[in-house]
């Protein structure tokens, strides 16, 4: 059955999948590459430009993690899940399958950067003041579109009823943030809220961070 | 973070030829950067509303709000031990005075190195945020940049010429990020040869050694003149002044005591010793997991309910 979930995982989100693959092959190539200075004296130049286009890397991270969630449970969703309820399948087991099935399509495009990104430090003369860093650039992509993934796997798993709660909270959140501005109030919720989830603690905290691939 | 790499990155284009040029775009730019702060000093008055007090820490007098006092006293008196140990017993007396920058709620801090004597050195310490308020680190920095203007005020036109910023406080000089930055990125035969280990060379990248051949920016020279005086006998920076007139290499030899390259060889370790952990914090490793087991839980427990 998780061979049949893969597949169906595949068929669901494979433009999602292909997209990634493409972008995490070439943002290594197109950053290192082809901005690789000629003038060895330039170094401090291209390690700027390379952290401008590091910021790139979580972009596809979170797309690719927020797709497959929802278009995981999206025919289960739509089928109010009464024919995932049939299945001769404990319900536990079945959410465990399906999570499954995406962590391995995404350890795939990462794998994808892992091998894109040691051919790129490969053919580089990267000098020895430098480090590269492709296993860990692969490692953080993987765990934060992971990170992305099973938290939005999680909240769409829930119940309609609790969905919508928290729907109702964050968007009152928002009203309620315009409104004390508007009033010239001081506080800040919404980064203390974004500081929270991106912040070193925070669930989507991988998002953050370097992603250089060269760095010092 | 990523603008000052870049503006970093502009300043350490580390062609040899260009050094010198670059040195004095920095220097332009902390001049400037000096009297913006000297001029914000001096038209503020300390605290508007709250009661002003005089506090005597160690060489320091220190004028400041009330409320301001309980925040200043503590980082203050621990600089002013480094300032007593930076000159042994004849560290001069600074008065330092805290105001309130009436839009932001910053504080700036302003030295003059007598009673009424014009300021030699000024800080900004930025009110970062409400919830944070004063971080003791921030304080510190800044205050350490106050009072590195009346160091600055104090040194020759030699240690100038070498070094022209001064070898305390500045946030971009002791940020070890940025000083890694430095270091990784100069380039040349010298500097390159120098991270290899060679010492003879670490003296001519840094401009120490004839001909001058400065490949390491003025940031690495000012946090090698800083490490040399935090880690030599107390009067360090007593021995660079009495010193003046000597070959750099000779008066970082005063400061040090014993062998400057030997000196300069352990500083070159400490930079290559520096944890692989600057390139991502191990906590957001750790989290991301404990999060994704949690939602994953939540998931398994709950998922696929109407």
């Amino acid at each position: 059955m998780f061979t049949a979930l893969v597949w169906l995982q595949w068929k669901s989100s494979r433009a999602w999948i292909v997209a990634a693959a493409v972008v995490v092959i070439a943002l290594p190539v197109v950053s290192v590459v082809r901005e690789w200075p000629t003038d060895p004296y330039a170094m401090a130049q291209f390690l700027g430009r390379l952290e401008a286009w590091s910021f790139f890397y979580p972009a596809p991270a979170a797309a690719v993690g927020i797709a497959m969630a929802s278009l995981t449970w999206r025919a289960d969703r739509a089928g109010h899940f009464i024919y995932a309820l049939t299945l001769p399948i404990e319900r536990w087991r079945q959410v465990g399958y399906r999570y499954g099935a995406g962590v391995l399509w995404i350890l795939a495009v990462s794998a994808l950067l892992w091998v894109a990104a040691l051919v790129v430090v490969a053919v580089t003369p990267v000098p020895s003041s430098l480090r590269s860093y492709p296993h860990g650039l692969a490692a953080k992509f993987g765990l934060a579109t992971i990170a992305v993934f099973t938290i939005g796997f999680a909240l769409l798993s829930l119940p309609d009823r609790s969905r919508r709660a928290l729907g109702t909270a964050a968007a009152a959140l928002v009203v309620v943030q315009v409104v004390a501005t508007l009033a010239g109030w001081e506080a800040n919720w919404l980064v203390a809220v974004f500081e929270a989830l991106v912040g070193p603690t925070g669930p989507l905290g991988m998002l953050a961070g370097r992603w250089m691939l060269i760095d010092v | 973070m990523s603008s000052l790499l870049v503006v970093l990155g502009l300043l350490g284009q580390s062609i040899p030829g260009r050094l010198e040029s670059r040195d004095v775009l920095a220097r332009r730019i902390d001049s400037l950067d000096h009297a913006i702060v000297q001029l914000s000093a001096a038209i503020e008055s300390p605290g508007s509303r709250d009661p002003v007090d005089t506090v005597e820490v160690g060489r320091f007098r220190l004028t400041l709000t009330r409320r301001d006092r309980e925040r200043f006293v503590p980082p203050a008196a621990a600089i002013s031990r480094e300032w007593e140990s930076l000159f042994g017993t004849t560290a001069p007396r600074l008065y330092l005075t805290v105001t309130i920058s009436g839009w932001t709620g910053a504080r700036t801090i302003a030295v003059q190195a007598d009673s009424n004597g014009a300021v030699v050195g000024a800080a900004i310490l930025r009110w970062t945020s409400a919830r944070r308020g004063f971080r003791e680190p921030d304080m510190r920095r800044a205050l350490w940049e106050a009072v590195g203007g009346a160091l600055l005020e104090r040194s020759d036109s030699s240690l100038r010429a070498w070094l022209p910023v001064a070898p305390v406080g500045r946030s971009d000089v002791f940020d070890p990020d940025d000083l890694a930055y430095q270091w990784a990125t100069a380039f040349g035969p010298a500097s390159a040869d120098c991270r290899t280990g060679n010492g003879p060379r670490c003296v001519t990248a840094l401009g120490l050694g004839q001909p001058v051949d400065r490949e390491f920016t003025l940031q690495t020279r000012a946090a090698l003149l800083a490490h040399l005086l935090e880690t030599s006998a107390p009067g360090s920076w007593s021995r660079l002044e009495s010193s003046a007139g000597q070959p750099m290499l000779a008066r970082l030899a005063a400061v040090s005591g014993g062998d400057p390259q030997a000196a300069i060889m352990a500083w070159r370790q400490s930079r290559l010793n520096r944890p692989r952990t600057y390139w991502d914090d191990p906590r957001r490793w750790a989290m991301a997991g404990v999060w994704c087991l949690v939602a994953l839980s939540a998931s398994l427990a709950g998922g696929m309910r109407r």
